[in-house]
């Protein structure tokens, strides 16, 4: 069953002008002053200082996050992370697993999700039950870009601040991002997905699910923009984009998954080239393998680390 | 240029014509030289000016550098440049050097020096904290050290006293010209201020752009300003007066000089938002 759902590689979907796209994006950041904020925060740890962190995007909407570090020594490298959809960073204290393997961590907030970082760029599209359908119809100022390049834009702030070492990780929207961000931009180490959303788009959106459904009930309204709708959608689907990956990556599905289905994240996992590895568990859904997986995550990561030295 | 010490593959001083001794950093600038021979300077390549010592001394002078000291204070100047808004004397690479290897030498003969403003530069300036910290770390990993915060608040202070325009030392009146007004709003106006209010810090900026004003050693130009605008009753008037006279004989102590009229108007606006607000 896992073989064969691998072999759906399904068709790439990319605008002739994708590559020009993504490349004017990644000189835009790669050229944004960072802009950053920090205020000292109390934190209980025994180890770590935490610093709330924002760094602006694109449009100078401030991205707010936690910077967890290590101290007196830094942290060996730098864990990237955020949250699944209409979720928040939570307390420093979330990431105290990563932290107890020795890495120091960046987690910020989704842009108008239930954290603090807002949306500074106006807002032309329409709201249909949830944020994915903002700016739907002009992929310069659609809500996913903002998300795509906020997350480049956490890579550059890790680099600023001196780490070589740079492994991006997250669950649901966030694995979805984290693999976006690798893809585009690069410059990490290794990424590290669960249940990763944004891949097979149109698929998704034909069958509503997680996060897309608000997409489905827009054409729903507006069926004649179906075409529209598709031809931007493309432009963040992490199929179109795997194959630009170069760091190792370690994915997970859950084969029950209603939510990021297994066999939508398939199209995207076969264009990866670099080197990778899937973890499959077949009675879970969107919960992918939990904590058990996060113990592999731990021990691959805790291996990495000390492999770099 | 011509070189006359090289530390690594990339680390060479050189001295230029007019006997100025300068370390450059770049790759594989020490790879390619020799001693003696003259230094072609790559783009790429960064040159720091050292002091210019006497001729007979800049032996001394190239040899006393700590180059571990150096190249942390390189990531420290790069860090600092990327999130600091604004521009930073690249001396400042210089001069963290040679604060790290002394804090290096004192750490040997188990001194350490307190630093009383840790409190103050940790609220009143996070960003520069934070950079300290980060750097506290680069140290601390290099030299197998446990420096704290107090020492990442002195790389925050050398780091504002090296902000291009800043006057020397300023950091340290400022710093305290905050602090002392801070209290004198509390004291004068009777309110309780959480340092985590966002209304704290917006006051906090003003006064510490207040204090970059007074620490300039050209006074702005004074306007003639319309003091009603503030729209104060009697008693409020009385006590915006005497608030004004107290903060002016602060900024004489600290700065040498007195508040102009639309400093005091400033002064007293961003005080009046903060008592409205939490009159609100």
């Amino acid at each position: 069953m896992i073989i064969e759902a691998m072999s759906l590689v399904g068709e790439q979907t990319k605008s002739d002008d994708f590559d020009d796209f993504w490349n004017r994006q990644i000189q835009l950041v790669q050229g944004k002053e960072l802009n950053t904020h920090f205020q000292p925060t109390t934190f209980s740890g025994q180890k770590e200082k935490v610093f709330k962190v924002s760094v602006e995007g694109l449009d100078g909407t401030p991205v707010i996050g936690w910077y967890i570090h290590h101290s007196p020594k830094p942290g060996k490298g730098c864990l990237i992370t955020t949250h699944g959809f209409k979720s928040s960073r939570k307390s420093p204290s979330h990431y105290a697993h990563w932290t107890s393997i020795g890495y120091d961590v960046i987690a910020f907030d989704v842009r108008l999700q239930s954290g603090e970082t807002g949306f500074n760029s106006p807002i032309s599209g329409p709201l249909i039950g949830n944020v994915c359908t903002l700016n739907l119809l002009d992929e310069e100022s659609y809500y996913l870009k903002h998300l795509y390049t906020d997350t480049m834009m956490m890579i550059r702030l890790g680099k600023s601040l001196g780490y070589s070492t740079i492994v991006l990780e997250g669950t649901s929207q966030a694995g979805g991002l984290m693999l976006a961000a690798g893809a585009l931009l690069g410059q990490v180490n290794y990424i590290l997905a669960n249940v990763p959303s944004f891949s097979d788009m149109e698929n998704r959106v034909r069958k509503g699910t997680g996060s897309l459904k608000s997409i489905q009930t827009y054409l729903s309204i507006h069926p004649d923009r179906e075409k529209e709708v598709m031809r931007v959608l493309s432009y963040f689907d992490l199929k179109n984009m795997a194959d630009r990956i170069h760091a190792p990556v370690y994915c997970s599905v859950g084969l029950l998954d209603q939510t990021c289905p297994a066999e939508n994240f398939y199209p995207a996992y076969s264009r990866i080239t670099s080197p990778k590895q899937l973890v499959c568990y077949p009675y879970n859904g969107h919960e992918g393998g939990s904590d058990l997986h996060k113990e592999k995550e731990l021990a691959l990561l805790a291996a990495f680390i000390e492999q770099i030295g | 240029m011509k070189v006359i010490k090289i530390y690594n593959n990339n680390i060479v001083a050189a001295i230029n014509d007019n006997e100025k001794v300068s370390l450059v950093t770049g790759k594989g600038v020490g790879y390619h030289s020799k001693i003696n021979q003259h230094l072609e300077l790559k783009e790429e390549w960064k040159v720091f000016e050292l002091v210019n010592p006497q001729f007979d001394e800049y032996h001394n002078l190239v040899d006393s550098i700590n180059i571990e000291a150096f190249s942390i204070s390189q990531q420290i100047y790069d860090i600092a440049c990327d999130h600091l808004n604004y521009e930073i004397n690249k001396l400042l690479v210089v001069v963290l050097a040679d604060h790290i290897s002394f804090k290096i030498e004192l750490l040997k003969n188990k001194v350490r020096v307190p630093n009383l403003l840790t409190a103050e530069i940790r609220t009143f300036y996070p960003n520069e904290f934070c950079v300290g910290e980060i750097a506290v770390g680069l140290i601390n990993k290099a030299f197998n050290t446990d420096l704290d915060s107090d020492e990442s608040s002195y790389i925050a202070m050398h780091i504002l006293n090296m902000m291009v325009g800043a006057q020397e030392n300023s950091v340290f009146s400022i710093t305290e010209f905050i602090k002392v007004m801070l209290e004198l709003v509390k004291a004068d106006f009777s309110v309780d201020l959480e340092t985590t209010a966002w209304i704290f810090e917006r006051l906090m900026i003003h006064i510490k752009y207040l204090g970059q004003r007074l620490s300039s050693p050209k006074a702005p130009k004074d306007y003639e300003i319309d003091t009603d605008i503030l729209k104060l009753n009697e008693t409020q008037q009385l006590q915006f007066d005497q608030f004004c006279n107290h903060a002016d004989l602060i900024a004489s102590r600290l700065f040498k000089r007195s508040l102009s009229a639309s400093e005091k108007l400033y002064l007293s606006i961003h005080v009046l938002r903060i008592l409205n607000y939490i009159g609100d």
